[in-house]
């Protein structure tokens, strides 16, 4: 039993007169206790819906979502019970998720609340949370502008860290900094993992810093996740042909002047995704079967599946290795 | 040659504090053809100082320097000249561009607007030619995509027609301010395949703003490396990228994840944070973060000199010299 897993979760928006638009199409993820999990795909994938289902942000309306193997429910008018509270979220952009009028202590000292901290005991434990994080903890009476964007994200952690959660899921928390802050928060993730036994599941579409932080991987294509597996075995070898494309679109900052690889076509309109696999309008090794069967996952290697017919063990034709080599 | 030399550009802007100094003393040149790549953080003086080149800074900003623009300074036209030049030699793509596009006219309207307005071109002609450059961007269906409008588009398509529209009067200058940032991956290398292509087929020349130095290896011929508002290293994008010379392009580079890294080894951040304008340190601006700074870095400003074949660095004590 894993700490926190989504299974077969659908979200679905309804659009006034247009047709629904299923976000996340069925898609399963789960995070272990001291685990850094990685949930990976462009824009329009469905990861930030899936993201906002797992912590109850929208209700699915399929599939179910697994707390400590109980239910963790939708949110609901009335607040979150301590269980519940044990799941927190942090969000892309610290500029707005943190309340600009209040004090850093104040808003970190609402989940010390939460859990029933003793008010005399909430300016020591705030000055812990800052450090841990790496902010003085003389900072707890200043306000959000007074730090830069790298220092505000890690005060949005600290504030998640209030509650003392088993898990955190955040959702692009590294796309709106420099690269040193960056590097940062991203060794803060991996220590608050090992250190805390913590549970973090990781939305972001930039493989690159996911394959530098996270123990596991899975990868999101409109509305669904078509590989997954430990990171290294997955960004070494992908086995399906959309993870292999976002691979080969990083470009290196190695000085050599090659250009990345460009994946044609658009991602399509969630709205109206293609028959059959999703991916084959835009795959280059598409075949007669993808734009009419739909891919289950094939296990494709110690705890990885692929979503793909070239991952077919049953199949005749010859499949297209997409070896190891991604630079 | 150089189609556009930049010299002693500074520019003050003016703040409820009294003014700021955001570019400090810079110098630069754009060959023809040439991917001129700016480097740097977030508050480091790369966007207000190609800003300046346009004349598109707030009101009351100080500008100070040069900027020769095939023998014209871009500083110093006013009017009528500088509305031919700005648009028509040289145009400008922005990060962002469903505010830079207008939501409410349509594409073919905001990509024949240059064309009638700067060449008279009369609107059956206009239109010819904006299908052309659609095409040119490769986006698909170009006759309907002129009716369209921004909103209908995806983020990759509507950075390749606010390319196509800087395109429209055949500037020989891009500037381009991080262009691919908003964008997902795949779709970024589409748009640097884009602008290699222009590069090479039509001689287009471009300043590239960006932070991220993997999009820069890709495709600039050239990077300076902005830091506080000054340039503290510049040279051949090969060179400088596998062998930088300044303590600060170094710290950039390993604050990146690497490729072949095995992964859960620590990024090393720069420790501190970037100085604000207001709060510049004196003598090298970068010394506070430095684990190479001596005491001249305190007090005096470095120069930016010649180190080796097209290199430049502004670090006296060039910790690397021999890397």
């Amino acid at each position: 039993m894993s700490l926190l897993e989504a299974r077969d979760v659908e979200v679905v928006y309804r659009s006034r007169g247009g047709p629904d638009v299923r976000a996340v199409a069925g898609a399963s993820v789960a995070v272990d206790a001291g685990q850094i999990v990685g949930l990976v795909g462009e824009s329009g994938c469905g990861k930030s819906s899936l993201a906002r289902a797992v912590v109850g942000l929208v209700a699915p309306i399929a599939g179910e979502i697994l707390f400590e193997g109980k239910p963790l429910p939708a949110l609901r008018r009335r607040a979150r019970s301590r269980w519940e509270a044990r799941v927190q979220m942090v969000f892309q952009n610290p500029y707005a998720s943190l309340n600009p009028r209040r004090t850093i202590g104040d808003q970190l000292a609402d989940g010390l609340a939460l859990r029933g901290v003793e008010r005399s005991r909430h300016a020591a434990t705030i000055a812990e949370l800052l450090e841990e994080v790496g902010i003085a903890g003389a900072g707890a009476g200043r306000y959000p502008h007074q730090f830069s964007g790298g220092q505000r994200q890690r005060i949005a952690i600290a504030r998640a860290l209030a509650a003392e959660p088993a898990v955190i899921v955040l959702d692009e928390p590294l796309s709106s900094l420099d690269a040193s802050a960056q590097a940062q928060v991203a060794n803060l993730l991996v220590r608050l993992a090992r250190e805390r036994d913590l549970g973090l599941l990781l939305i972001s579409h930039d493989l690159g810093i996911v394959h530098h932080v996270a123990d596991a991987v899975s990868v999101m294509y409109l509305g669904v996740v078509v590989e997954s597996g430990p990171t290294r075995a997955v960004w070494n070898d992908p086995q399906h042909p959309y993870t292999e494309a976002l691979i080969g679109a990083i470009p290196h900052a190695d000085g050599a002047g090659t250009l990345p690889e460009a994946l044609p076509g658009e991602v399509p309109d969630p709205a109206r995704p293609p028959s059959g696999c999703r991916f084959h309008p835009r795959c280059p090794y598409v075949f007669d079967r993808c734009p009419t069967e739909v891919p289950p996952a094939y296990p494709v290697g110690p705890g990885r599946e692929a979503v793909c017919f070239l991952r077919d063990p049953a199949a005749v034709v010859a499949a297209p290795t997409s070896g190891g080599d991604t630079t | 040659m150089a189609l556009l030399d930049v010299e002693g550009l500074r520019v003050r802007l003016p703040t409820r504090a009294g003014e700021v100094t955001i570019v400090d003393g810079v110098d630069y040149h754009v060959g023809e053809g040439e991917v001129f790549g700016v480097a740097g953080e977030s508050g480091s003086g790369k966007t207000i100082s190609v800003l300046a080149l346009m004349q598109l800074l707030p009101e009351g900003a100080r500008v100070e320097g040069r900027a020769l623009y095939a023998g014209r300074d871009l500083l110093a036209l006013r009017g009528r000249a500088l509305r031919q030049v700005r648009g028509r030699d040289v145009a400008m793509v922005f990060q962002d561009p469903l505010t830079s596009l207008h939501p409410m006219l349509t594409i073919g309207r905001q990509l024949t607007e240059h064309l009638r307005v700067h060449e008279g071109v009369a609107r059956g002609a206009a239109d010819r030619r904006a299908v052309e450059l659609l095409e040119e961007v490769r986006i698909p269906d170009p006759e309907k995509a002129l009716h369209g409008f921004a909103h209908q588009f995806s983020g990759g398509m509507r950075q390749r027609i606010a390319i196509a529209i800087a395109l429209a009067c055949r500037p020989k200058l891009l500037i381009a301010d991080e262009p691919t940032t908003a964008l997902d991956v795949t779709v970024q290398a589409g748009i640097l395949r884009l602008l290699d292509r222009l590069r090479r087929e039509n001689g287009l020349s471009v300043i590239l703003i960006t932070h991220d130095l993997g999009v820069m290896s890709s495709i600039a011929d050239h990077v300076s490396v902005f830091y506080a508002g000054r340039i503290v290293e510049s040279g051949p994008t090969r060179e400088l990228l596998a062998h930088p010379r300044h303590p600060y392009t170094r710290a950039l580079l390993d604050a990146l994840p690497h490729p072949e890294s095995e992964g859960g080894a620590e990024l090393v951040a720069i420790p501190g944070a970037p100085p604000t304008p207001r709060r510049r340190p004196d003598g090298c601006a970068f010394h506070p973060r430095c684990p190479y700074a001596r005491e001249d870095c305190l007090v005096d400003v470095p120069p930016l000199v010649p180190v080796s074949d097209g290199r430049l660095l502004a670090c006296p004590p060039d910790p690397f010299a021999s890397a």
